[in-house]
């Protein structure tokens, strides 16, 4: 059987939950995947769970970091959640920390705060289309 | 028939030599049984209570323990005789990408069974593959040779070693100044950052021998 990442949609992100042995093949198509449901779904956010993930190495740390600065392209911020305690110890003590990601304790954590963001741009933007239509009245 | 030895056998991969004959001494005259007599108990399961408080005693990682427990219970309980081992070493031709996988699963097995903590275990794992990762990316086919380590002290070795390019400037891979566009320094520092010992023995045309050691 071909294994796949199931990438899942829920409200404004993707959810990509890592659940099985990640071979560079899987990580390469991850990757691209990835990308294209960024764009497909108009999403603005992006959870890559990896509680159940016992083991990264530097490359596929490395290709995680890609993944992350690849949907930053996109205008999609990237939470990295879960992060298993040994698998932690292991890449700060080799140097390939996650450096550039943001990371979040839970699934749930990294969706209050991609939401909170979310919430937080949405008044941003409220608040110059006000600006605007003040002026244009003005006018 | 299991025996007193055997039952030593078995705690001494999680504990002590020592704190493994002080476990079994102690549960075996707590059943009220003789060491040289373990065999002829009628039930076991009052034995295997003991030896479980016994282990609590002493300190080893969690994992190392349920392990331990499980070991016990099939000597004990299952078939009667020791069980089997992994074996003291291996070897894993990196020809393809499952073989870095395969290489760094039974790597992480012995270090499992070697009474190795989570994160030793982790830290075992990633050691293999960065190994493996680096022969498959660089010199095409390598061999990763895994052993278990008794004496002087617990621990695993790991050995990879590929007929590749060879590496034209390790110190200064190692030293950080050198950043290769796959990330081959990177795993490099990486390894040496998570072993206690690290050698390595290579030349441009002269291919790569490294050696990684870890001790419990």
């Amino acid at each position: 059987m071909r294994r796949t990442i199931p990438i899942i949609k829920l409200r404004q992100n993707l959810i990509v939950s890592i659940q099985i042995e990640m071979t560079d093949r899987l990580v390469g198509e991850l990757k691209e995947n990835i990308a294209y449901e960024v764009r497909a779904q108009e999403v603005s956010g992006l959870v890559i769970e990896v509680s159940a993930v016992d083991f990264l190495d530097s490359y596929i740390a490395r290709s995680i970091q890609q993944i992350a600065k690849i949907a930053s392209c996109m205008g999609v911020e990237t939470i990295l959640a879960g992060l298993d305690p040994s698998v932690a110890i292991t890449l700060v003590e080799m140097g390939a920390d996650m450096l550039g990601v943001q990371t979040a304790l839970d699934l749930e954590d990294a969706l209050d705060l991609l939401e909170e963001r979310q919430a937080a741009s949405k008044a941003e933007e409220e608040l110059v289309l006000a600006e605007i239509y003040a002026q244009l009245e003005e006018t | 028939m299991a025996s007193f030895a055997d039952i030593c056998a078995v705690l001494g991969r999680h504990y002590s030599a020592a704190s493994a004959r002080t476990i079994g001494r102690m549960a075996v005259r707590r059943v009220g049984a003789h060491e040289h007599a373990v065999g002829q108990l009628r039930d076991m399961r009052p034995l295997l209570r003991e030896l479980k408080r016994g282990m609590d005693l002493f300190s080893t990682s969690p994992s190392a323990r349920r392990l331990c427990i499980s070991q016990l219970e099939e000597l004990l309980i299952g078939g009667g005789s020791v069980t089997p081992q992994l074996p003291a070493h291996f070897q894993v031709s990196i020809i393809d990408e499952s073989h870095i996988v395969e290489a760094r699963t039974r790597a992480r097995a012995m270090a499992q069974e070697l009474g190795f903590s989570r994160t030793e275990q982790v830290k075992v794992a990633t050691i293999v593959s960065e190994l493996a990762r680096n022969i498959y990316h660089y010199a095409g086919t390598g061999v990763i040779a895994v052993q278990r380590l008794e004496e002087p002290q617990r621990g695993i070795s790991i050995e990879a070693s590929d007929e590749g390019p060879g590496i034209a400037d390790v110190e200064s891979i190692l030293a950080g100044s050198y950043r290769s566009r796959t990330g081959l320094g990177l795993g490099l520092i990486g390894c040496r950052n998570l072993t206690d010992e690290l050698t390595i023995d290579t030349a441009p045309g002269k291919g790569t021998r490294i050696k990684a050691r870890m001790y419990r």
